[in-house]
């Protein structure tokens, strides 16, 4: 255990030095991840334990999860199944793998090839179990909002951790939750530093101007929904300093976080910027081709000057998480120009 | 028929046909343990049946795969009789809780309790689908009152309220935050999830139920000679009528409960019921019950096996089966 604890410092060394300047390329979270990984195994190989080891709290350890719950982890969790887009992108990010995973699960590429166990809303738990993990981590958004389906995950026989995101401060905490369980503390902090050097380094090329935008995503009928700033890109624009008018409408329509915004409160903005995210897969048409063949929207300064920009779908919306740093970089591009 | 055709020839055709599906159930109950998302071999899945330890097998036997084979036929009786005693007491072939509108109105009282109270329990959840089944079935037995309404224009009213409910489910279910992919499994109805906790909160409601329908099955069958001989030989048609619509009621309402919309179990197994048992409903009765638990049971292992380890609700295959029914009803029979 010694030895793990003593790679994942020389792991952290090595993200710590590709992210000093957050301004730079953005890097990538699970490629440092996969840096760490590899450390990891090289140490065990040649056990060289150095002083800062000692340091670590011994296994096992009691972690709070997201959900408020104190779970005990007896050493790092090898057979992992995470059972959200979230949960498998936090595991990775602190260099670990995982076992089993919910059907979407693309990203990152290692994790796709992890046994499918159903949809994340309805995981098929006899699946969970034949994979014989000794951690699940199930997410605190789409599980905790289920009271009957998280009853059933938290009563197996295995230890499960909450981990998800509504929010940019989530995503921290989550990271901060499986650097624990990992024995990752410095990768973690590593990450956190990248990400949060990323939010200053957005704001800063928003420094001196005034951006509005509104970022909408549209259902099958083709309504659209503005996302206010409980929803987690609502939550991004905010902390970037971009201007939302739709950040804090009343609720309406089915999407916890967005609004159905009609079509005139969208003209009476008027946003500089327009973000669409669209959920139907290709070839779908993408949401911000759409918006400026509709009539009524052709004298939008948006749409004018050309700036309705689609954003990424798994990192704005389907998994919020880790990559929230490829969305302040996104975001920081997109300001920038 | 010739004369032959005796109560001890009848009697035993119920019998054959108890054995038959009684045997194709537990056929369905053994590849229920056995298939899903994990094989498990059928040695181990008696194993996993013996009471004591934790083991894998155990675990996905005993937790999740029994109670769910119990939730299906549980939810399978119950619809199927409250089916077989709606198109006994209204006269009318198509008259099925799902067409009837029953089933949308007890879904309603349960989306209304759902959206209120957030975690309510199983038994709160039952009597929610016992107070809109019991609406429901009120609404038809004002419908239809005095049983001499043309099915057609008994079923189209059943439509109206089906679309009028469903339609303030979706409503209610669409301004609430719950998320849409669990919306889909309560719409189109399906057991994912199935504990023994539900299992125990609707028993308690849908065997007494069951025995109780057995019970009115001597005074329906008089009933069916229509009211004024009924009502000569002493029934006494309209508490009669009360009765088995409130059986109706709790049956479709905890149903409901556990499994959402699940359409066309009613309609289909009374009719398979009355093709091989015939119309006495003395006999029919216990064979559609038995029928629609089958039905349901199988086609809850086919929407577990189908897209494994994913799964699809279990509603969209009984609709499959039934939808044709349905049509081939309409032309042939009606």
């Amino acid at each position: 255990m010694l030895l793990v604890a003593g790679a994942v410092l020389v792991g952290a060394c090595t993200s710590d030095d590709d992210g000093v300047d957050a301004t730079a390329a953005p890097i990538d979270a699970p490629a440092a991840a996969t840096a760490t990984s590899e450390a990891t195994a090289a140490a065990t190989d040649t056990p060289a334990p150095t002083a800062e080891t000692t340091e670590v709290p011994a296994f096992p350890r009691t972690v709070t999860d997201m959900l408020g719950r104190e779970v005990v982890i007896e050493s790092v969790p090898l057979k992992v199944v995470a059972i959200s887009p979230s949960a498998v992108e936090y595991v990775y990010a602190v260099g670990g793998e995982i076992v089993g995973r919910s059907a979407s699960v693309a990203y990152p590429a290692a994790a796709a090839q992890a046994e499918d166990v159903g949809s994340a809303y309805q995981p098929s738990i006899e699946s969970i179990l034949a994979l014989e993990p000794d951690l699940i981590v199930a997410d605190s958004v789409i599980h905790g909002s289920q009271p009957q389906l998280r009853a059933t995950i938290e009563g197996l026989p295995v230890p499960v951790i909450f981990a998800g995101a509504e929010s940019y401060d989530d995503v921290l905490v989550g990271i901060t939750l499986l650097g624990e369980v990992y024995d990752a503390a410095d990768v973690a902090a590593a990450l956190i530093k990248e990400i949060e050097a990323a939010l200053v380094a957005a704001r800063a090329a928003l420094e001196g101007t005034e951006v509005s935008a509104v970022a909408l995503i549209a259902d099958r009928d083709q309504s659209l929904y503005g996302a206010k700033s409980s929803s987690f890109v609502g939550g991004l624009m905010e902390r970037v300093g971009i201007l939302n008018p739709a950040a804090y409408q009343p609720d309406a329509g089915p999407f916890p976080g967005y609004t159905l915004l009609a079509p005139e409160l969208l003209l009476q903005y008027d946003p500089t910027l327009i973000f669409t995210i669209t959920p139907a897969p290709e070839p779908a048409p993408r949401l911000n081709t759409l918006i400026p063949q509709i009539p009524p929207f052709r004298g939008l300064s948006a749409v004018t000057s050309e700036r309705v920009i689609e954003l990424d779908l798994e990192v704005f919306l389907q998994a919020p998480g880790p990559r929230v740093l490829d969305a302040l970089n996104a975001l920081r591009e997109i300001v920038a120009e | 028929m010739p004369a032959a055709d005796s109560f001890i020839c009848r009697e035993r055709r119920l019998t054959i046909t108890l054995f038959v599906v009684g045997a194709l159930l537990a056929l369905s109950g053994v590849g229920s343990l056995m298939l899903g998302a994990v094989y498990i071999q059928p040695f181990d899945a008696i194993r996993g049946l013996a009471p004591g330890g934790e083991d894998f097998d155990r675990l996905v036997v005993w937790q999740i795969r029994t109670p769910r084979f119990f939730d299906a036929m549980l939810v399978g009786a119950a619809l199927s009789t409250a089916g077989a005693l709606l198109q006994s007491v209204t006269r009318n072939p198509l008259a099925d809780p799902t067409i009837l509108g029953i089933s949308a109105s007890s879904g309603l009282v349960i989306a209304i309790v759902l959206v209120l109270s957030g975690n309510p329990s199983d038994t709160q959840l039952a009597l929610a689908g016992i107070g809109g089944g019991l609406v429901g079935a009120a609404t038809i037995l004002y419908i239809a009152w005095g049983g001499v309404v043309s099915p057609l224009r008994l079923t189209l009213a059943g439509v109206a309220l089906a679309a009028f409910f469903s339609a303030a489910i979706v409503a209610l279910l669409a301004s609430s935050r719950t998320f849409l992919e669990i919306n889909l499994g309560f719409l189109v109805g399906g057991l994912y999830g199935s504990e023994w906790r539900e299992v125990r909160a609707i028993a308690p409601w849908i065997l007494p139920a069951l025995v109780g329908a057995q019970l009115l099955s001597g005074r329906l069958n008089v009933l069916a000679l229509g009211d004024d001989i009924a009502a000569s030989l002493g029934v006494l048609t309209d508490r009669t009528r009360v009765m088995t619509l409130a059986l109706v009621g709790v049956l479709t309402g905890t149903a409901v409960s556990v499994a959402g919309l699940v359409s066309f179990v009613g309609l289909v197994s009374p009719h398979l019921a009355r093709y091989a048992v015939g119309s006495d409903q003395r006999r029919m009765l216990p064979a559609s019950m038995l029928i629609g638990a089958l039905l349901v049971a199988t086609a809850d292992l086919a929407a577990r096996v189908v897209l494994q380890p994913s799964e699809l609700p279990m509603g969209i295959l009984t609709a499959a089966i039934g939808a044709p029914f349905l049509l081939y009803l309409l032309k042939v029979r009606i």
